[in-house]
């Protein structure tokens, strides 16, 4: 029932928000802020009980829902969480609530409407993370694309209108390729089975099985994304809001990540197998691409996507590489990668709202001017060219270990990339917070703005001076997917 | 009278209250009040909804030769008659009050049509909706555009009417009857037996007509261009159902063979989907844009038709059913706009009018089948019947042209989303009434998304009843 939970209350507390600022007017809207501050909160609260083992769960889940509900046409609603799950549902939340912090002062119009996509955003993204009915996972997945258009369409910066299309396109291509894939599997049988563990026990032929994997993936590795299918992400990013970029980075590129964790071992394991090396490749390619792209940009927005495209290469690589290493690896660098681009969206954001630009030419000189953002940015990029000590380190190094054990040329190319983070994160630093101070003066960061900061450096922090404890709340995870694999090299 | 009879007067009950619409909107049309004239049709419209409404859970019923009510016709005359209730919302207040009463006549033709089983009831009902359709679409006859899409119309009916006859005829010759339940197996055979083949080949193109699938398409984006919202929704959705339920019956009773039903009506499918959602992305003017995604709204359905699998007929009403809530919801906001509004002309749309923009934005997501809108359980279920029966190359085309389309409403949706120039917002505030259907439209949408959840309840085929 808490997964259900954990579904309907943002769902429902973002369709309460019309009334409250209908019933609650405020100066700046801020019942409707706080009223989504709350909602997340208690999402994030309700993840946590979770997580501690409030759902009715068994051994392998740590929370389970089954009720049938259109059994006759192969629906139903089949819930599951496990760590990774469950982390990733926290995450989300957690990011709600920045993503509301960082648009206080950017988002002065259509209020209700922006908060209610966030609410939107995180629903359908929670509902990827929890279910393993692959009709209902598609619903949720198709359902995160309008209220994250609707948020770079309306709300964004200089070309959205054009952003918001390309990256509706972008993912509908995937999305389609991902719905032909989960019919195929499904639709044929009588009666019909959506169940994902159901699936995953029907014997396939090689070649079907390379199909529906490659179907499946196409979805995931668009919104990953992987890089010939990365074209959206720069752009969607930039004209995003900080809230739509936060939300992008932190989120939806983490569905991604998730999918191809969770679903390619559990239903196609030989398959998968199969591609590996080729994933891997193209994971590498990712890493490269991204961070020599990152290296040229002047814009600091654009950068940082960038780097999102070079940080995702490191979680596909981690999850072909096929070793427990690397696939934990993969796992914390999912979360160290959403606590650190979320975080320089948001620093960036605050810039833009001052300053009404992110090009960096026009951002030198913080450390003088706004101390405060100008240690966030310094702390955060740090943290993506993974310092030791920070989460993403922790996630890198144990990806590019456990590449080291399958394919050594792959890892050695991986670490070689760890240079061209330093080049970037350098550029950054050199071009924002160090320089000469620009002409306007710019006012430091707030209150709210320093809070959402302080809480992500702390999580980028814990999980990179205690990562043991995110690692066994994600191993439960990571063993499945190992045992899938050995049965499916085991049995041919 | 005993219980057939009453079960058949029950039946009728709805065809006569939409006739009765017609005359009474027609007999006070002289009155020259408009509102009178459209009240009248709309009570006898809503009137033969419920009526027919009521009826869905009854058991076939024959009325004489001529019509039968299964449940298939039963949910086209309940379709034409709520269909026809929002298109007479959306007519123009000052539009004479004939123009109500041509509205109802296209909705008693559609009606008919979707529960002709004879001959001589398909050619009567195939003609009072066309013919009435053409007096809605010319009905501001002062404009030009008008006229040309009234002729544009009339041309390819008649063409249609005359496809049908011969076809019928050729059928007839076959087999001997005018009764659609004895024309299975009417096109197989070689020899003389080609002449029935023959037959059900026009018959599907005069079908192709009224769905508007290529190359019986062209007159549809003029119509929209051209006519009044109001003819819009009589002639892109209200139109389509009666036809489609017709076609989707001679499939079932064997008469059209697979050739036709599978092969010939995916490729009509196919094409539809391909250049509808192909030239609706060069579009600029909105109404033009819903005319040719409506070319393309077809194929989807006929695709779903043309599948095969168990459920296609009912995946293609339903996929019918959440298009033409997508598209009321479009016009209701088209009609907002001066006629021939530009995407350009939609900025401001949002943030000034803020329900009308509610409507058309809810209204593009769905026919875009994004979720959650009743447009995207209606594309996942085609997507499905065409996966279940293994149409791979027609799950092709329907996905570039589900592409093809986020596009094309895309653009319109985005441009709705931004902000107006020195002028607003060009739209009319709506009225309250205005506002309601917007909400009410909007909301069905989002609770259409649900709809896939009521199959395990349904028969299952629409054909037999319930």
């Amino acid at each position: 029932m808490i997964l259900v939970g954990l579904i309907l209350l943002p769902l429902i507390g973002g369709l309460a928000l019309p009334l409250v600022a209908r019933f609650a007017p405020g100066a700046e809207d801020r019942p409707v802020r706080l009223a989504t501050l709350g909602v997340m909160a208690a999402q994030a609260a309700l993840a946590v009980a979770a997580l501690f083992g409030a759902g009715a769960g068994d051994g392998r889940w740590l929370a389970l829902h089954r009720t049938p509900w259109a059994s006759g046409v192969g629906i139903e609603l089949h819930l599951a969480g496990d760590g990774l799950s469950l982390g990733l549902v926290t995450l989300t939340a957690a990011l709600g609530a920045v993503s509301t912090l960082a648009s206080w002062r950017e988002i002065r119009r259509r209020v209700v409407l922006f908060h209610l996509c966030i609410c939107g955003t995180v629903t359908a993204a929670t509902g990827v993370f929890l279910s393993f009915d692959l009709l209902l996972f598609v619903f949720f997945w198709e359902g995160m694309l309008v209220p994250a258009f609707i948020l770079i369409a309306l709300y964004g910066h200089g070309a959205r209108e054009r952003s918001a299309l390309k990256f509706l396109i972008y993912n509908q291509v995937g999305g389609l390729a991902l719905i032909a894939a989960v019919l195929a599997m499904g639709a044929g049988a009588s009666p019909p089975v959506f169940d994902a563990f159901a699936l995953a026990e029907v014997e396939r032929s090689p070649a079907a099985a390379l199909w529906l994997l490659l179907g499946m993936s196409a979805a995931f590795l668009v919104k990953l994304p992987a890089v010939p299918v990365h074209g959206w992400l720069p752009d969607a990013h930039t004209d995003a809001p900080t809230a739509g970029s936060i939300l992008l980075a932190g989120v939806l590129l983490k569905t991604g990540a998730y999918g191809l964790y969770r679903f390619p071992p559990m239903l196609f394991p030989e398959a998968m197998v199969q591609v590996a090396p080729y994933a891997m490749a193209l994971g590498l390619a990712g890493i490269l691409y991204g961070g020599l792209l990152a290296c040229g940009q002047t814009d600091a927005k654009r950068l940082i996507a960038y780097t999102s495209v070079s940080h995702m290469g490191f979680v596909l690589m981690g999850i072909f590489a096929l070793n427990p290493l690397a696939r934990t690896g993969a796992a914390v660098e999912m979360f160290a990668h959403a606590f650190s681009a979320s975080a320089l969206f948001l620093v960036v954001g605050a810039l833009h709202a001052r300053l009404g630009t992110h090009r960096m030419d026009a951002l030198g000189g913080l450390q003088a001017t706004a101390p405060r953002l100008a240690g966030g940015f310094a702390f955060f990029a740090a943290a993506a060219l993974a310092m030791p000590g920070t989460a993403n380190f922790v996630g890198e190094a144990l990806v590019i270990l456990g590449t080291f054990q399958v394919a050594w040329p792959l890892g050695l190319g991986a670490a070689a990339a760890l240079v061209l983070s330093v080049v970037y994160a350098t550029l950054l630093l050199r071009n924002t917070v160090f320089g000469e101070p620009g002409t306007r003066p710019t006012e430091d960061a707030d209150l709210r703005e320093a809070a959402a900061m302080l809480a992500l450096a702390a999580a980028v922090l814990v999980v990179g001076l205690q990562p043991q404890m995110l690692i066994e709340l994600l191993t439960p995870a990571q063993e499945a997917v190992g045992r899938a694999l050995e049965a499916a090299s085991g049995g041919g | 009278m005993s219980g057939v009879e009453a079960g058949v007067l029950a039946a009728l009950a709805p065809l006569g209250l939409l006739a009765l619409a017609a005359v009474a909107a027609m007999l006070a049309a002289p009155l020259e009040r408009p509102g009178l004239s459209r009240g009248l049709a709309a009570a006898g419209v809503l009137a033969a909804g419920i009526a027919a409404a009521a009826e869905l859970g009854a058991a076939p019923v024959t009325a004489g030769a001529l019509l039968r009510f299964d449940l298939a016709a039963r949910l086209g005359v309940v379709f034409a008659a709520f269909g026809a209730l929002p298109a007479l919302a959306l007519l123009d207040g000052r539009a004479r009050g004939e123009a109500a009463a041509l509205a109802a006549l296209t909705a008693l033709g559609a009606a008919s049509l979707a529960a002709a089983s004879h001959a001589a009831s398909l050619l009567l009902a195939f003609e009072l909706s066309s013919l009435s359709l053409v007096g809605l679409v010319a009905f501001r006859a002062d404009r030009a555009e008008a006229l040309e899409a009234g002729y544009k119309l009339v041309i390819p009916a008649a063409a249609a009417a005359a496809f049908l006859t011969l076809g019928l005829a050729l059928v007839y010759a076959r087999t001997g009857s005018l009764a659609l339940a004895d024309w299975a197996g009417a096109a197989e055979g070689g020899g003389a037996a080609r002449a029935g083949f023959a037959g059900m080949a026009l018959l599907l193109a005069a079908f192709a007509f009224k769905l508007a699938l290529p190359p019986f398409h062209f007159w549809l984006p003029d119509a929209f261009e051209a006519a009044p919202p109001a003819a819009a929704a009589m002639a892109g959705a209200v139109a389509k159902g009666g036809a489609l339920i017709a076609l989707l019956r001679l499939i079932e009773v064997g008469a059209m063979p697979p050739l036709l039903a599978e092969g010939a009506l995916a490729a009509l499918a196919a094409a539809a989907i391909l250049l509808g959602a192909a030239t609706a992305l060069r579009q600029e003017g909105l109404m033009r844009m819903l005319g040719w995604s409506g070319v393309a709204q077809s194929g989807f359905v006929a695709a779903a038709a043309s599948s095969g699998a168990p459920g296609a007929a009912w995946s293609a009403l339903f996929y019918l059913g959440a298009y033409a809530f997508g598209l009321m919801a479009a016009l209701a906001a088209a009609a907002a706009f001066e006629p021939g509004v530009s995407r350009a002309g939609l900025a401001g749309l949002l943030r000034e009018r803020p329900w009308t923009a509610a409507a058309l934005v809810a209204g593009l997501v769905s026919i875009a089948g994004l979720p959650a809108s009743a447009g995207f359980s209606a594309k996942l279920t085609m997507f499905w019947t065409l996966a279940a029966s293994g149409g791979w190359a027609l799950f092709a085309a329907a996905a570039a042209g589900s592409l093809l389309g986020l596009f094309v409403y895309g653009r319109f949706a985005a441009a709705a989303m931004q902000a107006a120039g020195g002028a607003g917002c060009a739209a009319r505030a709506p009225g309250a009434g205005g506002r309601a259907l917007a909400a009410a439209l909007a909301a069905a949408l989002l609770l259409g998304t649900a709809a896939p959840l009521l199959a395990p309840g349904l028969p299952a085929s629409p054909f037999g009843g319930p």
